[in-house]
């Protein structure tokens, strides 16, 4: 039941954001799409390179490492707009409704406070780490940082959406994506 | 908040070193940096404790580094820096012995050297550890730089590490630590190249065949302290800090001494065969890469300096 | 013990539906705070614990996994092991166990099993006289061997943690894996054998040649990644590229993989290794803040002035870890037990990869045990019940799995034998 609402109002001004977030999200798949295929087919070449060509390539290993933090750094703020990262439903799924909506409110806020305060730290971290340098690439340690706080910084959008979403009685967001395994059929 | 004052009222507070070290717990350095931290206490009626943390349980040397800079931790020991001139010393055949690499490191060739690891994370080197030399163990009978071609070689996933290996022929692989062991035992390696010590403690003997003592690196250790810590401590603590672990390095440097020919032994008596290689056809090769990397990242001379002066 | 300030606000958190990876996040930086530490050092920490070749294979394992069950590979793998078996009573219930089996062979976590062989046999055991309940306890109960026969997320994680080789821990998992199997298959026996309302079907060589030819490549994989690690090939991160080059492979002899499709794959192997992946950013520093208290060297003092006997503690760890694994997500628990528990295992002279195999095979169990049971949800959802009826239904296949569980505690040699054989 999809909630029509008029120009002008708060919501159509919430709608407007979730569709500009459903882009941010849309980016954010795609993007853990592409690294996930790039290691997966980077590897696999390793693999041929050392066993039928015999040899080496250590800047693979750096990137693959590099990538496993963006990948999972950028999934999982993806994973909060749609809350579907691991939880424990079985005490809260007790309650009775009203209560669980103000339990999904607490929850958001607890998320976003978490959120705030790791932004906070981006001075620190670029004072303690930017002097830090991988040994074999000389990857900066910030670029890996820096993942986790373009995760943090969308987390915190993605966080703020839902509370104002909930406290006004808005629609959940449209799931970007995929949820269901789809088996093609016909062998 | 770099140091921890507890309520020991009158003898001017008391101060706790958290040091972070990679190097398992039963290992000589570990033991070193024990009995370091043991003569501290004493020496110092307790006002400077030390606490060492091994295993790595504080993370890498770099994470460790990240904890010092934060103020969470003060202290950390191991063989990489993040300092691009002092990682260079792992390359191969700078120093002839480990007596060369210390009188080396104790003089004023290494001062810009520790100087850019103040700048870098404020953390300062108050000691040298020696190791047992970095040698070649292998599945394949290796005497000489032509027995290494095409010989896979579990190295350090470090440039110049690499370059030194492909210089001999050999096919650098990077294996995370923990897989080395499996990786020999497996085959996914025929060969490894590690500190003496550290190769006894991993256990490579049970999984190889020969023992060539190309002896090509005397890597130090470092024990580096954060600055602000350092000046927290009023200067006689600080001199007892710097006497004891002179202490410690030459008790390790004489306990390596025997560990040296104890390892050897054991290795032997396991039926591992121990090869005196042509180190001079294996420098020959090698070499180069050194001196290569040496003029970028150390300047002109300083390598040539090593050399003749030292 | 101030830790108490950090454990049991985390533990509230995580039951006041905050997700676990969070829960863990803020219950670590509140705690930060207030002992006046710093806070930066919790995303340092998080992203050095990402920064790891071998984890590399936790996404890839899962993308393998996918691709099969997304091709229908896992169809053709199911009829295979089906068409050797349908003669006997209970024959779909044997193919179940076989077929978690092979697939356990190319993946690494009990969901993707359970999702997978779950859609396709829960309805087919349905409609042949299966009660819902017993077609979801017999899915729910073999998807355990994934985690555990190699590859295996859960060993991969406590490799790293505990710093143990993973392709020893992988050598280790496999005869404990065929005792499940065994175990299962016992049960499965008991429970049909006399029941005739079960239908048999003739056995067909013909047949059963057929479908098995047609899963021959299928049926390698598990060899190939198996054989590649002990032989020596590759390495663990190597072997998970290979298994999802394998399965694209695989996927051209059966049907082709639409782009679509295969995006939605990739797309869900990448959330899915977020969703385990940002635990254990989270959890880095909670170990962190534990091993500078020396919390691990009390709790090994403790445990070791308790009991000289290895057995006796692997009793006590296995207690403890049911009762964790009733209420935390494996990976989570382990990531704060394990560092904790290890050095008191190594006091006591117990092996690593040993106490690792034993430690995944408890906390595994935790997947099946309400209210936390992972896997009961899965199987629940496809068999259209309660995943509390599921757990009920299931209590003996539990008790099995308990059994060879116990049975690796007590009798070492069942994980340490492989990986000590020399070729
Ligand atoms: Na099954
Ligand atoms: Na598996």
């Amino acid at each position: 039941m999809p909630t029509t609402t008029r120009p002008g109002t708060v919501r159509h001004a919430v709608d407007r954001v979730s569709r500009f977030l459903d882009l941010v999200q849309r980016v954010l798949v795609t993007s853990i799409v592409v690294i996930l295929s790039a290691s997966a087919l980077l590897l696999l070449w390793q693999v041929f390179d050392r066993l039928v060509l015999g040899q080496g390539q250590n800047w693979i290993e750096e990137y693959a490492r590099l990538s496993l933090v963006w990948m999972t750094f950028l999934g999982a703020a993806a994973l909060l707009r749609e809350h579907r990262h691991l939880t424990v439903e079985y005490v809260v799924d007790k309650f009775p409704a009203p209560l669980r909506r103000w339990f999904g409110l607490a929850v958001d806020a607890a998320v976003l406070a978490l959120l705030t305060v790791l932004l906070l730290q981006i001075p620190a971290v670029w004072a303690s780490s930017s002097v830090l340098v991988s040994p074999s690439l000389g990857i900066p340690r910030t670029t890996l940082a820096l993942a986790a706080f373009i995760s943090y910084g969308i987390g915190a959008a993605y966080c703020l959406e839902s509370i104002v979403r909930r406290v006004l009685d808005m629609d959940p967001v449209r799931r970007i994506a995929t949820d269901d395994a789809t088996e093609t059929s016909g062998i | 908040a770099c140091t921890s004052t507890s309520g020991d009222a009158g003898s001017g507070g008391s101060h706790e070193l958290i040091l972070g070290a990679t190097s398992a717990g039963g290992s000589l350095e570990v033991q070193a940096l024990q009995r370091w931290a043991d003569a501290v206490a004493e020496r110092s009626d307790d006002r400077l404790t030390v606490t060492i943390l091994a295993d790595g349980q504080l993370g890498s040397e770099l994470e460790t580094q990240e904890a010092i800079i934060n103020g969470d931790v003060h202290g950390v020991s191991g063989g990489v820096t993040g300092v691009p001139e002092l990682d260079f010393l792992a390359a191969a055949y700078i120093f002839r012995d480990a007596d060369h690499m210390l009188e080396v490191m104790r003089s004023d060739v290494a001062e810009p050297w520790s100087e850019a690891w103040v700048e870098q994370s404020g953390v300062e080197i108050v000691g040298v550890l020696e190791r047992l030399p970095r040698t070649l163990t292998s599945n394949v009978r290796v005497e000489e730089p032509g027995d290494a071609d095409g010989l896979d070689v579990r190295v350090p996933n470090t440039e110049f590490q690499i370059d030194i290996w492909e210089a001999v022929g050999a096919t650098p692989v990077g294996i995370p630590s923990q897989e080395v062991y499996s990786a020999l035992e497996t085959g996914v390696v025929d060969a490894q190249e590690n500190a003496l010590d550290t190769a006894y403690a991993n256990a490579v003997g049970d999984v190889q065949q020969y023992v060539t003592l190309t002896e090509h690196t005397y890597m130090p250790q470092f024990v580096g302290v954060s600055v602000a810590f350092l000046e927290s401590l009023p200067d006689d603590l600080q001199e007892i800090l710097r006497d004891e672990m002179r202490a410690a390095e030459e008790w390790l440097s004489a306990e390596l001494d025997t560990a040296y020919t104890d390892i050897l032994e054991e290795w032997e008596s396991q039926g591992l065969e121990i090869i005196e290689p042509d180190v001079d056809a294996f420098r020959e090769l090698m070499y180069p890469v050194t001196e290569q990397y040496a003029a970028d990242i150390w300047g002109d001379g300083v390598l040539d300096r090593i050399q003749s002066e030292f | 013990m101030d830790i108490i300030w950090l454990l049991v606000p985390m533990i509230a958190l995580i039951f006041a539906r905050v997700p676990v990876a969070y829960a863990i996040g803020i219950s670590a930086v509140a705690f930060s705070l207030l002992q006046g530490s710093n806070v930066a050092a919790v995303v340092q920490r998080s992203v050095a614990a990402l920064d790891s070749f071998t984890l590399l294979a936790i996404p890839l394992f899962l993308l393998a996994a996918e691709i099969m069950n997304a091709a229908g590979l896992t169809r053709v793998l199911m009829d295979a092991v089906l068409s050797w078996v349908r003669n006997l009573r209970g024959g779909l219930a044997y193919a179940n166990v076989g077929a978690s089996m092979v697939f356990a062979g190319i993946s690494g976590a009990a969901v993707a099993d359970a999702a997978g062989t779950g859609r396709l046999l829960i309805p087919q055991m349905t409609r042949n006289g299966y009660s819902p309940r017993y077609a979801a306890s017999v899915t729910a109960s073999s998807s355990l061997i994934s985690p555990i026969l190699p590859p295996s997320i859960p060993l991969i994680v406590y490799g790293l943690i505990a710093q143990v080789s993973i392709g020893a821990l992988f050598m280790a998992g496999i005869l404990p894996a065929f005792l499940m199997a065994g175990a299962l298959l016992l049960v499965v026996f008991a429970t049909t054998s006399r029941d005739r309302s079960l239908p048999r079907e003739p056995f067909s060589a013909s047949f059963a040649a057929r479908a098995t030819g047609k899963a021959l490549p299928i049926l390698l994989l598990p060899i190939v990644i198996i054989g590649g690690l002990r032989f020596g090939y590759f390495t663990p991160t190597e072997a998970a590229a290979i298994a999802v080059g394998y399965a694209l492979v695989c996927t051209l002899f059966y049907v082709r993989l639409p782009a679509r499709v295969l995006g939605q794959v990739l797309q869900r192997a990448a959330l899915t290794s977020a969703s385990i992946l940002i635990i254990i950013a989270f959890a880095a520093h909670v170990g962190w803040i534990m091993s500078v208290r020396g919390i691990p060297r009390s709790i090994a003092e403790t445990l070791s002035s308790m009991t000289s006997s290895p057995q006796v503690l692997l009793l006590i760890v296995m207690v403890f870890l049911l009762v964790i694994g009733t209420f935390m997500e494996a990976i989570a628990a382990m990531l704060i037990v394990v560092p904790v528990l290890a050095p008191a295992a190594t006091e006591l002279g117990i092996d690593p990869v040993h106490f690792g195999v034993v430690i995944v095979m408890t906390l595994m169990l935790g997947l099946l045990t309400p209210p936390v049971g992972l896997v009961l949800y899965v199987v629940g959802e496809a068999a259209g019940l309660d995943a509390m009826k599921v757990a009920r239904a299931n209590v003996a296949f539990f008790l099995a799995l308990l059994a060879a569980t116990l049975l690796v505690a007590l009798v070492p040699e069942l994980a340490l034998w492989l990986p000590g054989l020399s070729l």
